[in-house]
């Protein structure tokens, strides 16, 4: 018997859902306990238009970001098997290098950043 | 994304909530930016901006076919199951709005579309547009359209699984099996764009994210909807 899970994860749809699940709502990370909220600060400066009484202004980053990461052969561990051919990533460009962050992964982290070959990089998500 | 203010790198961290989605924040200076447009938002730094640039959500598969010598970086969170991230993205759509804590960060929503709603968002310092991934898929899973002037070409790329936008000269568009064949010869397979000879060559994308209407709509308030 099949079960829900991999059926739906193997037509389009449900793969273009899997990207952007990470992308907007965040279903997975909800499950985290979150930091303390600081108050806003009238006198900070701010974009015109950006209203305070609805941000929210966390003391502690409710996620570790990634950063200085060690980059290995994408080949090698696909070979290894630790990745599938499927396995949804976001990919960039610095210095002539393409570079992989694995999505589900970042889903935890949502920033990412280091330096290749004396460029400073960094991914959102 | 270019980490970089005033010429010294700063360290970012998610660090809060506005219109649903999250706000970083940078260390040195102690300023809140929209990750989406790199904008300062609160803080000493407002008036700044980050550089942004394109990141492609694609697949190992096509990532590999593209570039054998590609480089990863595998952090110490567990890899997650593809399943399990469709399974999120599924509940997401049923459940149709954000969650509550999101949800106290927005003001109004935009409700042209669903709050869930899937598709591709472009911008440019002046507009911004997005494209519903139904329209797109019910459209051939690929359209040419006017965006500032210039001629752009949205495709759910069967390779990646999302939709992508580039910017093309052509005047025409047909699928011939997997590859998106251009009128003027040049064409697009497993993610990669070739000249008419067929050699592979480079393509010039507009800022695009794959995302929620929510999430664009909010970011984006003048944003266009393809079709409407």
């Amino acid at each position: 018997m099949r079960s829900f899970s991999l059926d739906v994860s193997r037509t389009p749809v449900a793969k273009a859902l899997a990207i952007a699940a990470l992308t907007a709502t965040l279903a997975a990370p909800l499950s985290a306990q979150f930091s303390d909220r600081l108050e806003a600060d009238s006198d900070m400066l701010m974009k015109d238009g950006f209203d305070t009484d609805r941000a929210i202004f966390w003391a502690q980053p409710n996620f570790t970001p990634l950063r200085n990461p060690e980059w290995q052969s994408l080949r090698s561990l696909r070979r290894a098997g630790d990745l599938t051919e499927e396995t949804t990533v976001v990919t960039f460009d610095v210095q002539g290098n393409t570079l992989v962050l694995v999505s589900s992964q970042m889903s935890y982290h949502h920033v990412a950043q280091g330096e290749m070959e004396g460029e400073p990089w960094m991914v959102t998500f | 994304m270019a980490p970089s203010v005033d010429g010294e790198i700063h360290w970012f961290a998610e660090h809060g909530l506005y219109d649903g989605l999250f706000l970083m924040r940078d260390e040195e200076s102690g300023t809140y930016w929209d990750h989406m447009t790199g904008e300062a938002v609160y803080g000493p730094r407002v008036g700044s901006t980050l550089e942004v640039s394109n990141l492609r959500q694609t697949t190992v598969a096509q990532v590999l076919g593209q570039d054998p010598d590609t480089l990863v970086a595998i952090s110490d969170q567990a890899l997650r199951p593809d399943e399990a991230m469709a399974l999120d993205g599924l509940l997401g759509r049923i459940r149709g709005r954000l969650g509550r804590m999101f949800q106290e960060t927005v003001e109004e929503e935009d409700d042209r579309l669903p709050t869930m709603d899937l598709g591709m968002g472009i911008w440019d310092g002046e507009r911004a547009r997005y494209y519903p991934y139904d329209r797109i898929a019910g459209g051939g899973n690929a359209v040419l359209d006017d965006f500032g002037g210039r001629q752009v070409v949205v495709y759910l790329d069967p390779s990646a699984y999302a939709l992508a936008t580039a910017y093309t000269d052509s005047d025409g568009i047909t699928w011939d099996g997997d590859v998106l064949r251009f009128s003027d010869g040049t064409y697009i397979e497993g993610g990669v764009f070739h000249d008419a000879s067929g050699e592979r060559a480079q393509i010039e994308r507009p800022l695009q994210i794959f995302t929620r209407w929510c999430g664009f709509s909010l970011t984006f308030p003048q944003a266009e909807i393809f079709g409407h």
